[in-house]
């Protein structure tokens, strides 16, 4: 058995268009990644093929896991709740998560609902944008589950806010479970990242340890992250 | 894995929220209709029936609509496609409550009609010369099994409409995803022409066989040919519905975030 995230040989088109190719990547348990890349470079692209929302070509493995089906039930995702009419409230919503996923513990929601201040009596219509992505991130988080993918999660919360849920993140993860997040605010993510996966040029550019980058080139997350992207650097 | 049972839960819960709004709505236009009747000074003991019979077509279409709208997002959006749960179910489940709630529609107008009636029972019985029917050479069991075969009829065709449209929606949904913008717009136009043809040619066909249906009421024999019919639209919805799982496994994917 292997355990973790394993991508081989993955590789996805849209309208005739080669979106990613040649992705291999494997995770091992209990790690935090860090997803980065260009906006349009393939992150919230290659968090679909792992959850079986986007259809390409090659093995995805979680746990062992190959089929979309049992995919499914070991990966959590922030999916933006558009399922949902605009009228159901958030309780609604906690319900809906509550009856399909048997993994999702309403305890740990309402702490972390406490925690992020969600109000379950409003709308979805309701909500501000920055509110909306700590109910999905609420949500995500509850189930108790192997992989947790997090697309841009912090985008339009306040930055008091954002300090606090990823100061919180590793309380909330379970011990042995996978968390990729994608984000565009590296320098404030960069404390809890174990790893980062850099996707460019249509695959995985590179797949290092945050503790190895600071060691080998003596330079933060965010540093080397931006330098990737300038000519002639030296980290290649 | 999920279960079907709460598949089925939640695809129906969506669904009646909406097919409730629309029968309060209807309700409201009902009321509103009856008091302009009230005004106008033409109230009756028939009027509640003219009021509902007035409104239930609309809400029939708006109905279908809205339920059909619900069941094709359930395809598309993450919420419901990340559900821990095969395909098949997936399906299956949304098919089923689709179909229970255009069924748990007809049953409130079916019961609107029967309040409607009852009220006017006495005007109507006056106003039609409501008398026992002839049922010529035919015995009740023969009346019987002719009001459930043109029952199944009608609700083959019910879950041929909505498998047809899902598959529609599907093809559509998967060729999107690998064809170029240009080709895609070809692919659709010549997916409309077909829809709209074959829509036409099943709506004849369903026109000839209830004419044929009502013509042969007296007698019982000729119905029996309903049976070829009701296989031809059994075999097209396992088709239908096979095709659309293979579509929903293999290239159907959802709207990204």
């Amino acid at each position: 058995m292997t355990a973790g995230l394993t991508l081989q040989g993955v590789q996805y088109r849209h309208g005739m268009k080669m979106i990613l190719h040649d992705v291999d990547l494997t995770i091992t348990p209990g790690k935090i990644i860090g997803l980065l890349g260009e906006n349009g470079a393939g992150k919230t692209t290659l968090m679909r093929l792992i959850t079986g929302s986007a259809k390409g070509k090659g093995t995805i493995a979680i746990n062992d896991a190959t089929v979309v089906g049992d995919r499914k039930q070991h990966v959590s995702f922030t999916e933006q709740l558009r399922g949902f009419a605009r009228e159901t409230r958030v309780e609604q919503v906690v319900n809906f998560y509550h009856d399909v996923y048997g993994d999702f513990d309403s305890q740990r929601y309402q702490d972390m609902a406490t925690f992020l201040q969600i109000d379950g009596s409003l709308k979805l219509s309701s909500l501000s944008k920055g509110m909306k992505e700590k109910l999905i991130i609420a949500l995500t988080l509850s189930r108790r589950t192997d992989l947790y993918l997090l697309d841009e999660p912090f985008s339009g919360i306040d930055s008091m806010s954002r300090k606090r849920i990823i100061n919180s993140i590793l309380q909330w993860k379970p011990d042995d479970a996978i968390m990729v997040i994608s984000d565009h605010y590296v320098s404030e993510v960069a404390a809890i990242l174990d790893e980062i996966v850099v996707v460019k040029d249509q695959t995985i550019f590179t797949h290092e340890a945050t503790d190895a980058i600071r060691e080998k080139y003596d330079v933060g997350i965010e540093a080397y992250y931006e330098s990737l992207y300038e000519k002639g650097n030296d980290y290649d | 894995m999920t279960s079907f049972g709460r598949i089925f839960k939640v695809l129906t819960r969506s669904k009646f929220r909406e097919a409730n709004l629309l029968l309060l709505i209807q309700l409201i236009a009902i009321a509103v209709s009856l008091v302009w009747i009230l005004i106008t000074g033409a109230l009756s003991t028939t009027s509640l029936l003219q009021a509902v019979s007035s409104w239930a077509g609309v809400t029939y279409v708006v109905g279908f609509y809205l339920i059909a709208r619900r069941s094709e997002q359930a395809y598309t959006q993450d919420t419901f496609r990340l559900i821990p749960v095969e395909e098949t179910w997936l399906y299956l489940g949304n098919l089923l409550s689709s179909f229970v709630m255009f069924f748990y529609i007809m049953g409130v107008e079916v019961l609107l009609h029967l309040a409607g009636i009852g009220i006017g029972w006495q005007a109507l019985r006056k106003d039609l010369g409501i008398h026992p029917v002839d049922m010529g050479p035919n015995t009740p069991w023969d009346i019987i099994k002719i009001v459930m075969l043109v029952a199944l009829l009608v609700l083959i065709v019910i879950v041929l409409m909505w498998t047809t449209i899902t598959f529609v929606h599907l093809v559509v949904s998967a060729t999107s995803n690998f064809l170029p913008s240009a080709s895609k717009r070809l692919v659709n136009f010549v997916l409309y022409i077909v829809v709209i043809f074959l829509v036409v040619r099943v709506a004849a066909f369903l026109i000839v066989l209830f004419s044929r249906v009502t013509s042969s009421l007296p007698t019982s024999g000729g119905i029996m040919d309903l049976w070829w019919p009701i296989g031809g639209m059994v075999l097209v919805i396992v088709i239908e519905s096979v095709a659309s799982v293979f579509l929903l496994k293999k290239w159907v994917e959802t709207v990204p975030n």
